[in-house]
């Protein structure tokens, strides 16, 4: 489990990834894990351990939304759907991961009024630092 | 061996010895679940060293993607590739913009593609 942090050099408070914690090299990267750990995270509401899995200064892109950039700013963007938002699914078709990048092949759904769901397919494209963090996630769709 | 959707047809051919799925008009939300099917029965058969020509498909979405992406995982599964072929235009600038040239074998002819010569991204 991901733990919150005070060190000010973290910037934000927050833990980076618990291989940056322990100051470990990344000899043995796991791009789907780390992958699989974020959606975990979402799926559980989870924001501060989903803002973890990014670089400090990651980025966060919706489809047709600009990007969102700091984990200080993930967190809050994920606190606030997870609070406000609708009911919602994310189920993903399938992951390639290729070097420093991986493509998540997903489905997203909220649930509308009358509780109706609404699904959108989408890929997203996402880019890992060299410590196997997340640098970049963006969809899209269309 | 041919397929024809109401927006795309697929055109199946052996060409230097590797299997080649010829696509022919739009690969979109209607159309991905006929490719996807097409891709996956080919998986299914053993052949896991696929060329989808994408030189004459006009337009590409998330879920044309997906199902390319979707391709590529299966064959890598068991040690093969699924080569992408794409002239310049939109589809190669979506690609681009994805980021998806470095995820994706793409080339820029189809004999570049059977002899897994110059990709797009080296160019």
């Amino acid at each position: 489990m991901l733990r919150k942090t005070t060190d000010s050099r973290r910037g934000n408070g927050l833990a980076y990834n618990r291989r940056e914690e322990a100051g470990m090299a990344h000899p043995q990267r796991d791009d789907r894990g780390t992958l699989d750990s974020l959606i975990g995270a979402w799926r559980t509401g989870d924001a501060l351990r989903a803002a973890a899995h990014f670089v400090v200064d990651g980025e966060y892109g919706e489809a047709g939304d600009a990007p969102i950039v700091g984990r200080d700013a993930l967190v809050a963007h994920f606190t606030r759907f997870f609070r406000d938002g609708p009911r919602w699914r994310f189920d993903v078709d399938d992951v390639i991961v290729e070097g420093d990048r991986a493509c998540v092949v997903y489905r997203f759904a909220v649930e509308g009024a009358g509780a109706v769901w609404r699904e959108r397919a989408g890929c997203a494209i996402v880019k890992f630092d060299s410590s196997g963090a997340i640098a970049a996630w963006r969809e899209y769709e269309g | 061996m041919n397929l024809h959707h109401e927006d795309l047809s697929i055109h199946v051919h052996v060409y230097g010895g590797m299997s080649v799925f010829e696509l022919t008009g739009s690969l979109d939300i209607a159309t991905s679940p006929t490719v996807r099917a097409s891709l996956v029965e080919a998986s299914e058969r053993g052949d896991h060293k696929l060329i989808v020509d994408l030189t004459k498909v006009d337009f590409l979405d998330s879920t044309g993607l997906g199902a390319l992406i979707g391709a590529q995982r299966r064959a890598k599964e068991f040690g093969g590739d699924v080569r992408l072929v794409v002239k310049e235009g939109q589809i190669l600038r979506l690609l681009r913009i994805t980021g998806l040239l470095k995820v994706l074998s793409v080339y820029p002819t189809l004999d570049d593609a059977v002899s897994d010569g110059v990709r797009v991204g080296d160019l």
